[in-house]
């Protein structure tokens, strides 16, 4: 090894990256490290806020910067001049989320007017406004898949802002579902078919579709856990933690939800509608995906995670609903995850897209070179 | 699914040196410029008074020469005691002594560089003589045959050498040079 290469892996060392988790409700930072698929977390802070921190209207997502800063500096023990590096790992629902099928001599032609097309048709912005990501998926029938994601370059920027001024140095910014795909995607079941997942997050519910070579198709349903929160805080006329430990310790769901019993429990009976909400449109991009992938409509499972995972039997009501076998994440990956001492409020479930930043570790990629620069 | 949905530029992605390193930088310049400022002042300082120092100790070792100098006698009170001296001695040698005499006399004839090497008594050979013995034999080794001839001629000028007989003997190595040693035989009248 290099003189060079010894003083890149000492840098990279030196420089620890914590990642922190961005949704519209709440904050987490972590610091840890990943190693041969072993975790460590040192770190494990959590902000919950009763004032969002990002909202979307007209389908622009804003920043409401100064509950924001403070919350950052408040999380990360901001002290001036010290500043941080961070991986930023942000909600799915300020990202625009699509995909679409281009003739794979498109690939090579240009495909770039396509994916504007795209984009147009879920906005009414240009598409200049916005940075954009897109991956290719596994070609079939000559036809390649496009998956993109568009983050609105002004709020890219007011995050960026946002962070300066809280101390903190971004040196990643994904969304939610890259995390969790990358840890879903090495426990997926060696099978044809592909599998579900169902990231619940409080702002947003993200649908995947995966298998052993990557993602398939991802659908971001605005709206999470939080809206259940709010179902109950109306009808109950209670505040969010009341809410909070009534959906989260209480029997709400049993074993066999199309039982006659399950309507009995007045909790149900007040969040039904929001449950049969969710369902119906995660069967809808199900559907969708089956119109377009007619050969792949068999699917193997249904892997749940995020903070609905914390309602007990969520899993049956979802299995019931749209007749597919459905676990939580915990039970399907790898044990190194079982293993994690975790704080009592936290489970693998609830961190997935926080331990699969870790475990890929953006801020390490194609950033040799340019340590030196630095 | 790695770098294929970042939103942070390759550009940026980069761990960058903190804010407080500036100061840190800054504060550590002006410490060094300080630091060789006083190093500067210091050095000049030690400079002026190895200066004053060297200036001190040449005034000191001077006035110690000068405290010597005036410890030391005068020349004209040495040389009025050497003469007072070597009157005593020639006076207490004149009266009473005739080796002074003889020797004074052998002085003034011996050529430069020229060495007595033994002193005998002609009649038993052997450095044995009593106070009223006046025949001497002299070995001296002279560095050539010319001083040999011209010590001759001197000797035979003086009156005091009666029955004076030149004997050489040949070149001799004495002190790690070569010399002409002689033998001379007389008799020393004091009374001329």
């Amino acid at each position: 090894m290099s003189l060079i290469d010894q003083i890149n892996e000492w840098l990279l060392k030196k420089s620890q990256v914590n990642i922190l988790e961005l949704t519209s409700s709440g904050l987490r930072w972590i610091s840890g490290t990943s190693l041969d698929n072993r975790f460590a977390l040192h770190t494990l802070e959590k902000l919950q806020t009763e004032e969002p921190y990002l909202e979307k209207t007209d389908g622009i997502p804003k920043l409401n910067r100064e509950i924001l800063i403070r919350d950052l500096r408040k999380i990360t023990s901001y002290r001036f001049p010290l500043e941080k590096h961070a991986s930023i790992v942000l909600s799915d629902t300020v990202f625009n989320l699509g995909d679409f099928q281009i003739p794979a001599v498109a690939v090579k032609s240009g495909f770039l007017p396509l994916l504007e097309r795209e984009i147009h048709k879920s906005t009414t912005m240009n598409y200049k406004d916005f940075a954009v990501r897109h991956e290719f998926g596994e070609k079939r029938d000559n036809r390649v898949p496009v998956h993109y994601c568009a983050l609105h370059r002004g709020f890219l920027d007011e995050l960026k802002k946002a962070c300066n001024d809280a101390g903190l140095i971004p040196l990643s910014i994904q969304p939610v579902f890259t995390g969790h795909a990358h840890i879903l995607k090495a426990a997926a079941p060696d099978s044809r078919h592909p599998s579900i997942f169902l990231h619940f997050d409080n702002d947003a519910l993200t649908a995947g579709i995966y298998n052993r070579d990557g993602l398939r198709a991802v659908h971001v349903i605005n709206s999470g856990f939080n809206d259940l929160l709010k179902t109950l805080m109306n009808a109950r006329q209670c505040n969010r933690t009341d809410a909070f430990t009534e959906l989260t310790t209480s029997l709400i769901l049993l074993d066999d939800p199309n039982s006659d019993a399950q309507n009995e429990i007045e909790t149900y009976r007040i969040l039904e509608a929001t449950f049969v909400d969710f369902l119906q449109k995660v069967y809808g991009f199900l559907l969708l995906y089956s119109n377009d992938h007619p050969d792949e409509s068999g699917f193997v499972r249904i892997v749940l995670s995020g903070e609905s995972t914390r309602i007990r039997n969520i899993e049956k009501l979802v299995s019931a609903n749209l007749g597919i076998p459905a676990v939580i994440l915990n039970s399907v990956i790898d044990p190194a995850f079982s293993t994690l001492s975790l704080p009592e409020c936290e489970t693998p479930a609830t961190l997935t897209a926080i331990l699969g930043n870790l475990q890929l570790a953006p801020w390490r990629l194609e950033r040799f070179d340019r340590i030196m620069v630095a | 699914m790695t770098t294929a949905y970042e939103f942070i530029d390759r550009e940026e992605r980069r761990i960058r040196m903190p804010i407080y390193s500036a100061a840190i930088a800054l504060v550590a310049s002006v410490t060094a410029f300080v630091l060789l400022a006083g190093m500067n002042h210091s050095s000049r300082t030690l400079e002026k008074e190895y200066v004053a120092a060297s200036e001190r100790m040449q005034k000191e070792s001077q006035s110690f020469i000068d405290r010597a100098s005036g410890m030391l006698p005068q020349d004209a009170l040495l040389n009025e005691v050497e003469q007072q001296v070597n009157a005593y001695n020639l006076k207490i040698g004149g009266k009473f002594s005739i080796w002074t005499r003889l020797f004074n006399s052998i002085e003034n004839a011996m050529p430069e560089g020229a060495l007595i090497t033994a002193i005998e008594n002609p009649f038993t050979s052997k450095a044995l003589f009593t106070a009223e013995d006046r025949f001497f034999r002299f070995r001296v080794v002279v560095q050539n045959t010319e001083q040999a001839n011209a010590f001759y001629m001197k000797l035979s000028e003086i009156h005091a050498f009666e029955n004076l007989n030149f004997t050489p003997r040949g070149e001799v190595k004495i002190q790690g040079s070569t010399g002409f040693s002689i033998d001379i035989e007389f008799r020393f009248n004091e009374t001329n």
